[in-house]
This record gives structure tokens, C-alpha cells and sequence, in this order.
């Protein structure tokens, strides 16, 4: 009984594996009907840094406060390589050569968990702004990398990995 | 101390020896020639010889899952001759050299025309040849009793393979 008890607690505890964290941008910026790109090709490491803004004071009791006033949101995806037919590339390329700024950098990423069997956790939509942060790169490969930045609106919903689909959750 | 393990691309090393034994053979110098895979005449011909295995050198994996091995296929080329002028020693020691830069993708010249390998062939689709590097230029490894040559060409491929987990 102890052993099965160890066991599963050792199964319980075992690390979630990266790629159960998923990652979509829509390539189509608002232009049309979103069209849901995965980011992580290539990438060994990719995390949204929350950024915290957080004060701390004490006061002449010695206690400790803690002010807590939001995130700031943001991620790098680098390195990105540019690859044939691949649409994010695409448009990435458009705002890189054309240095475009403001709407034409604005677009949505959804992010989500799904477990061992493909079943989605939970699942939320933000709007970001994409802004590249250089075009070129080594001999490798042609490259764009780019930070996202988070924009707010951020809603919980549904998503579907087969049909790439966000469907916010109703009030 | 330790002995670090060597990891080998088994399945890697048999498709890297059929897609180099093509490739070899499509060498333009080698035009009326047909190399061998592992085999020499009595007498003379042309082998590929792998040495050893395609070793794993690296192993990244990205953050959907996708892992991207590094490997490494050494391999040489023997060429059975036996030369009876200088010239003709001399012809079978360049025409290897000649192979070994066409590998590595260099412009060659060969009977007064130009060649020059593109593009390495597509091999399973997860694995993709990235690079043929000489380790040695061609050179007499022995001569057997009947003066017949064995004149020797190191090189190796480099390539990648991806597969998802």
C-alpha cells in the first residue's frame, strides 16, 4: 500500500512537459478571418514575462506591505527563422522592410494548457502588439525575431487545436 | 573517470550510406566508373567505406516538442588502382581530390567543364544533409603486393535530423 502511495505521489509530482504550454499568434493582424499560428519552431526557450510591479514598504512597527500594482506583459520570441509559405513570416517581413508601427503591428495571441491526451485545459486570448526587433541574421537562416507585447483584453474561452479556433467564454 | 558514451543514428548511418553511395556515383569525373558500397575487386574499383557509424554530436529540443539532432556520418572512399605511369598515379589522386571538393560543394572543373553540386539530395524528409567536409586530402594508404594502389579519401557528412516526441 505505502509503495503504490509513493508511486503516485512521484506521478503526481512529475514535471509537465513544455510543450503542453502552447502558444498561437494570428498571422492575419486583422485582416480577415484569424488564422492561428503556433510559435516555438526552433525555440529552446519562450516565456511570457509577467513583469511585476510591485512595492514593498515597511513601516515603524516593522511590518511589511505589499502594493501590487499589475503586470507588464511581454515576450521574445528569438530566434524566429523565415520559412516558405509560413504567413506569420510573411507579415513580419511586411513590417520589417516598411517599419510599420501602431495598428499595422496590433494582432491577437492565445495561449493555452493541454494535458497528455490533447484535451485543452484552459485556454486565454490577449491583444498584442508584434513589433520586430531586427531582419537578418546569420548564415543559418533568414531571421526576424520579434517581442510581443501584451495590450490588454485579455478573455478566457475555449480553444480548439484542430480547428485553431478561440471561442471566448459568455458572460 | 568516466567514459562518455557515444551515441549513435543507426537508422541515420543506413540512409546516409545508400544517399552517399548515389550521390558518389553521380560525380561527374566518375562518369564511366561505378563505386561500391563496402567492396573492392581483386583487382581494382572503387568503394565507399563508412568508418565507424553516424554519431549523435547534439540534441536540442524546442518548446513544442520538436527535437533536432546534430550528427555526424565519417566516411571514406577507396580507389583499388594500379597505376603503371606517374600520370596515371597522379590522375587517380586528383579525381579524388576532385570528388571531395564536388562534395563539398566547391565549383570543379572536369575534362575542361565546370560542375558544381547544388544541392545534397533529400534523404527520409527527417533528415536533411547540411554539409560534406574532407578531413584529409586523397593520399596512398598502402600498396599491396602486386603494386596495386589503394589511394585513400576522408571526409565527413554532416547532418540533421528532426522528429517530433
Amino acid at each position: 500500500m505505502a509503495e503504490t502511495q509513493a508511486q503516485a505521489v512521484i506521478a503526481n509530482s512529475e514535471v509537465i512537459k513544455r510543450e503542453y504550454l502552447v502558444h498561437y499568434l494570428d498571422a492575419s493582424f486583422g485582416s480577415g478571418a484569424a488564422n492561428y499560428v503556433r510559435l516555438g519552431k526552433d525555440l529552446e526557450d519562450f516565456a511570457e514575462e509577467l513583469n511585476p510591479d510591485v512595492e514593498t514598504k515597511k513601516n515603524i512597527w516593522g511590518e511589511q506591505t505589499v502594493n501590487h500594482n499589475g503586470y507588464e506583459v511581454s515576450s521574445e520570441v528569438d530566434p524566429y527563422y523565415a520559412r516558405k509559405g509560413d504567413a506569420l513570416f510573411e507579415k513580419l517581413e511586411d513590417i520589417a522592410i516598411d517599419r510599420k508601427r501602431g495598428a499595422n503591428c496590433e494582432t491577437t495571441m492565445v495561449t493555452a494548457r493541454v494535458d497528455e491526451d490533447g484535451q485543452v485545459i484552459w485556454a486565454r486570448r490577449e491583444d498584442v502588439m508584434v513589433i520586430p526587433k531586427s531582419i537578418g541574421g546569420g548564415t543559418d537562416g533568414y531571421q526576424i525575431p520579434f517581442g510581443i507585447y501584451n495590450n490588454g483584453n485579455r478573455v478566457k474561452g475555449t480553444w480548439s487545436t484542430t480547428t485553431k479556433t478561440f471561442t471566448p467564454d459568455t458572460e | 573517470m568516466a567514459i562518455k558514451k557515444t551515441s549513435l543514428d543507426i537508422d541515420g548511418q543506413d540512409l546516409m550510406s545508400k544517399v552517399l553511395l548515389d550521390l558518389i556515383n553521380k560525380f561527374p569525373g566518375f562518369k564511366d566508373k561505378k563505386v561500391e558500397f563496402a567492396h573492392l575487386g581483386s583487382e581494382g574499383g572503387i568503394a565507399l567505406y563508412p568508418s565507424g557509424g553516424a554519431a549523435l554530436l547534439n540534441s536540442k529540443k524546442d518548446i513544442t516538442g520538436r527535437v533536432t539532432q546534430t550528427c555526424l556520418f565519417p566516411f571514406s572512399i577507396v580507389w583499388k588502382a594500379a597505376p603503371s605511369t606517374e600520370k596515371m598515379r597522379i590522375n587517380v589522386k586528383e579525381l579524388l581530390d576532385l570528388l571531395g571538393k564536388w562534395l563539398e560543394q566547391q565549383p570543379v572543373i572536369v575534362n575542361g567543364k565546370e560542375y558544381q553540386l547544388k544541392d545534397y539530395p533529400a534523404t527520409d524528409g527527417s533528415r536533411v544533409i547540411k554539409s560534406v567536409v574532407r578531413t584529409q586530402a586523397a593520399y596512398l594508404d598502402s600498396v599491396e603486393a602486386n603494386s596495386i594502389e589503394n589511394w585513400v579519401i576522408s571526409a565527413n557528412l554532416h547532418y540533421e535530423n528532426k522528429y517530433n516526441t
